[in-house]
């Protein structure tokens, strides 16, 4: 129960939150806009007039008031819903019919609001009320199409962000593609007939909507840099783009009462369909003028070109070096400008520095130039100061920025001077001269290394294959030594059979000893102590077993033969005597069981 | 316990093997081969050559003693033979680059005859494999091979475990095995590698003097000797081209039985 309140608390919690947020992403300002379809109308055409409020859905239409010129009519609402980088937004449209009644040049008046306590107007918006409708300047295609005029629902504008400016300074040009209420396709990249300007790539285009005079557009803006050569007024353009507009094809006239009825026409589908068609059409802009002042006099000596804001700046890496080892000089430029045509300074031969040709490459909006320069002799100190001269048309004035002078430190060369091979890249195309190597043999051995007979070869030794042998046994005898260690300790059995053989002989000389002190009983008890411990571990005989009669079942077994089998039976009786006191037997006899007793013990080893 | 017995074995082994290496050098060998070095020093080409070649007569050979030798002929302008004993040498100490660089520079004073069959990639790293190694370090090479092997075995026997590591390094060793035994088995054939030594050496379809000349060699140029007959050896080119020419006008790379 506890856990289920948690759980409801938790998602609770979490829809408050998202209903605030949601709600954060509802509230936004309300505005409101008229906008029209266009504004040329001909008197059997309509015009749609539209109001938009943005910012809310809950706004209830609104009624016209008398407009001169027109009758209007409601045609309803349209409500949408955009969420854009994660805001959400909502509006309501009401749409409107008005018929237009006579011709002239009239005016849509301004329209108030009120939503959710606030009063909201919108602009007036100018319409023309022609006769018939005006032709397009679209070229006519095969189709047999009336001409429409596309004059107000898509052209071309040039705009420059300057109309003076200095030689080399830059000029942001813009091309505006406007287009009203017709589905365009297939839009280039306008051409902009630009004599005596130098341009950069044009960028990405941008799409966005503008709203002029009432009537709402989408635009499609082509912006980039140029640069103007020489001074004079300069005329840029015109821009020219070429795209492709959809063009709604209408419907035949039926010829027949059979032609085109229902299933059976040709333009059953088309109609049915939409049949859109593409027309070509080429826009056009109008020339701007562009006032291009020459650089003030005088011009610096050594003027790098560069007309905007820049950056510069110098490196010289490494600054201890010896005398003929090279320091790569790197002078980077940057900032708002052409920096193609950029001169940089660079550093000249001199009686401190030989140098060489510089490498000059962009990066990324950065003018780069690296030089090589050695140093000639140890008391060269510094690396004079370089600047870079541009002129800023923001002042109209030429701005200098030194950097330097470079302090080094230059030790003379231990080595002769040799050939340095450095960067081939940094020298562009330079070129080492080729260098003739004399040719000669290596000089003779001082020590005369390990000798060898000279007709012996390796395995023809004895030794050698001595060494194998004696490697392969060795190996093999450990090899066993831990098996057979392995299975005294795993085989208790197999342990006691290896024993019995070693006890049986300790045993025996004990048994001697007690002949040589003529101890029969002694003798005999041990004989017994040998049998019975030398049977058990080696037939695997229950001690309580090792009897006369007990003996021979288990020796048969063991396929011991007769003659043994009675032999140690025989020897058993004798001791079962001889240790309750009744055998009173001499050395003699003793000794003739010893001896038995030694051979049977043989025979059963080699079992 | 068991760490004793193992570490005990293997010193054992590297005893036997220690001592195998070890000999004394023989004196008067030294003796002739430092006052061969001094006699090239002074410019006395024919008396080096004469020092060194008396090493050689006693019965010695070491790669410093050939090498030194082939300088002294290619000094003594006796180019073909200067390339006989870079051959030599490069036989006891192939991976010295003095030897290869002399050898290099002394076939580059003779003109050669023939071509060369062009190599594939694996057989060029084959061969550089077997010019990599002596005869002596690849018997080696087999021995510690072998006895790898038997440790391996030993281990499966006696303690059964890691059985499939054991098998991946049999594996190994098998292979290794195998390509020893094919640089081996080079190493022998090269025995019968000879290199012409008088210029103008014709070789015949038969070894009579009077038969139709196949080819000419030109001194330096290598060849594999395939059979002999009386005065004549039976030679094959590195084209495959083979022929019959006179003993004196080859001299065999090495001096060992074939």
């Amino acid at each position: 129960m506890i856990v289920f309140k948690k759980m409801m608390l938790i998602v609770g919690l979490a829809l408050s939150l998202f209903g605030a947020g949601i709600n954060r992403a509802w509230a936004a300002d309300i505005t409101v806009e008229a906008t029209v379809n266009r504004r040329q109308v001909s008197l059997n055409e309509v015009l749609d007039l539209t109001l938009t409020i943005q910012g809310t859905q809950q706004a209830n239409a609104l009624e016209l008031p008398d407009i001169d010129g027109f009758e209007s009519r409601y045609l309803g609402p349209s409500t949408s819903i955009s969420i854009i980088n994660g805001q959400m937004s909502s509006s309501i449209a009401h749409q409107y019919r008005l018929f237009p009644q006579q011709i002239g040049t009239f005016e849509i008046p301004a329209l108030s609001f009120k939503v959710e306590g606030q009063t909201l107007t919108t602009q007036a918006i100018s319409v023309e009320v022609t006769q018939t409708s005006p032709s397009a300047r679209a070229p006519s295609s095969q189709s047999a199409e009336p001409a429409v005029s596309l004059d107000d629902k898509v052209f071309l504008v040039l705009e420059t962000d300057q109309q003076e400016v200095f030689v080399c300074e830059k000029v942001l040009v813009r091309v505006k593609l406007y287009v009203s209420q017709l589905p365009v396709r297939d839009i280039n990249f306008p051409v902009l007939k630009s004599d005596g300007f130098l341009a950069d790539d044009i960028a990405q285009p941008k799409q966005y909507q503008k709203v002029i005079d009432g009537v709402s557009y989408q635009v499609v803006e082509f912006a980039w840099d140029i640069y103007p050569t020489r001074p004079g007024l300069l005329a840029l353009g015109p821009a020219e783009l070429t795209c492709s507009v959809l063009y709604q094809r209408q419907s035949r006239r039926r010829d027949s009462a059979f032609d085109g009825f229902g299933f059976f026409s040709d333009d059953f589908f088309g109609d049915f369909f939409g049949g859109y068609e593409k027309y070509p059409v080429s826009l056009s802009t109008d020339q701007v003028a562009l006032e291009v002042l020459p650089l003030p006099e005088p011009v610096p000596d050594h003027f790098s070109l560069a007309v905007g804001q820049f950056d510069f700046s110098v490196t010289a890496d490494p600054v201890d070096v010896k005398v003929g080892d090279p320091i790569t000089l790197r002078m980077q430029v940057s900032g708002q400008g052409h920096l193609k045509g950029v001169e940089l300074p660079k550093l000249l031969e001199s009686d401190d520095f030989r140098v060489y040709a510089p490498n000059i490459r962009e990066e990324r909006g950065i003018r780069i130039l690296e030089q090589v320069v050695i140093p000639k002799h140890a008391s060269a100190r510094e690396i004079p100061q370089m600047s870079f001269i541009y002129f800023d048309p923001k002042i109209k004035r030429y701005q200098t920025i030194t950097q330097g002078p470079f302090a080094i430190s230059v030790a003379e060369s231990s080595a002769p001077s040799t050939l340095q091979v450095v960067d081939r890249a940094l020298y562009g195309s330079g070129q080492v001269a080729a260098e003739e190597l004399g040719r000669d043999i290596i000089f003779i051995k001082d020590r005369p290394g390990m000798f060898y007979e000279k007709t012996s070869v390796l395995y023809q030794h004895v030794w050698f294959w001595g060494f194998l042998v004696f490697y392969t046994l060795g190996l093999a005898l450990w090899g066993w030594w831990f098996i057979e260690n392995k299975k005294i300790l795993t085989d208790m059995a197999y342990a006691k059979r290896l024993k019995a053989p070693r006890q049986a002989k300790k045993a025996l000389k004990e048994a001697q000893q007690w002949i040589s002190h003529n101890k029969p009983k002694e003798f005999f008890e041990c004989v017994f102590g040998l049998l019975r411990d030398y049977l058990t571990h080696k037939f695997l005989i229950p001690e309580g077993s090792v009897t006369p009669e007990g003996v021979a079942s288990f020796l048969r077994e063991a396929r011991v033969n007769a003659s043994t089998i009675e032999g140690i039976q025989d020897i058993l009786s004798q001791c079962d005597t001889a240790r309750y006191g009744l055998l009173n037997a001499d050395a003699e006899s003793m000794q003739q069981v010893f001896i038995e007793l030694r051979r049977m013990i043989d025979v059963m080893e080699r079992i | 316990m068991r760490i004793r017995y193992v570490l005990f074995v293997g010193i054992l082994l590297l005893l036997s093997v220690g001592l195998a290496c070890t000999r004394e050098q023989p004196q008067q060998a030294l003796t002739q081969f430092y006052q061969g070095n001094l006699a090239y020093r002074e410019g006395n080409f024919v008396k080096a050559i004469e020092a060194y070649q008396t090493v050689l007569s006693q019965g010695f050979e070491s790669g410093a003693v050939y090498y030194n030798l082939a300088n002294s002929y290619l000094k003594n302008n006796q180019v073909a033979l200067a390339i006989v004993y870079y051959e030599r040498a490069q036989l006891l100490i192939p991976r010295d680059p003095d030897v290869k660089a002399n050898a290099k520079y002394a076939a580059s004073l003779l003109e050669r005859s023939g071509s060369q069959q062009p190599k594939s990639f694996i057989s060029e790293r084959l061969d550089r494999y077997q010019e990599f190694w002596t005869l002596r370090e690849t018997i080696w090479l087999m021995v510690g091979a072998y006895m790898v092997f038997g440790l391996i075995v030993f281990y499966w026997i006696v303690y059964a475990r890691y059985k499939i590591v054991l098998v991946i390094l049999s594996c190994l060793i098998v292979v290794f095995s195998v390509l020893n035994g094919w640089v081996l088995k080079e190493k022998i054939a090269h025995r019968s590698k000879a290199a012409i030594v008088l210029s103008e050496s014709k070789a015949t379809f038969e070894p009579l003097h009077d038969a139709t000349v196949h080819f000419t060699l030109t001194p330096g140029d290598k060849v594999f000797v395939v059979e002999q007959d009386r005065q004549w050896f039976k030679i094959r080119r590195s084209d495959g081209r083979m022929g019959w020419v006179l003993s004196e006008s080859l001299a065999m790379i090495s001096e060992r039985p074939r």
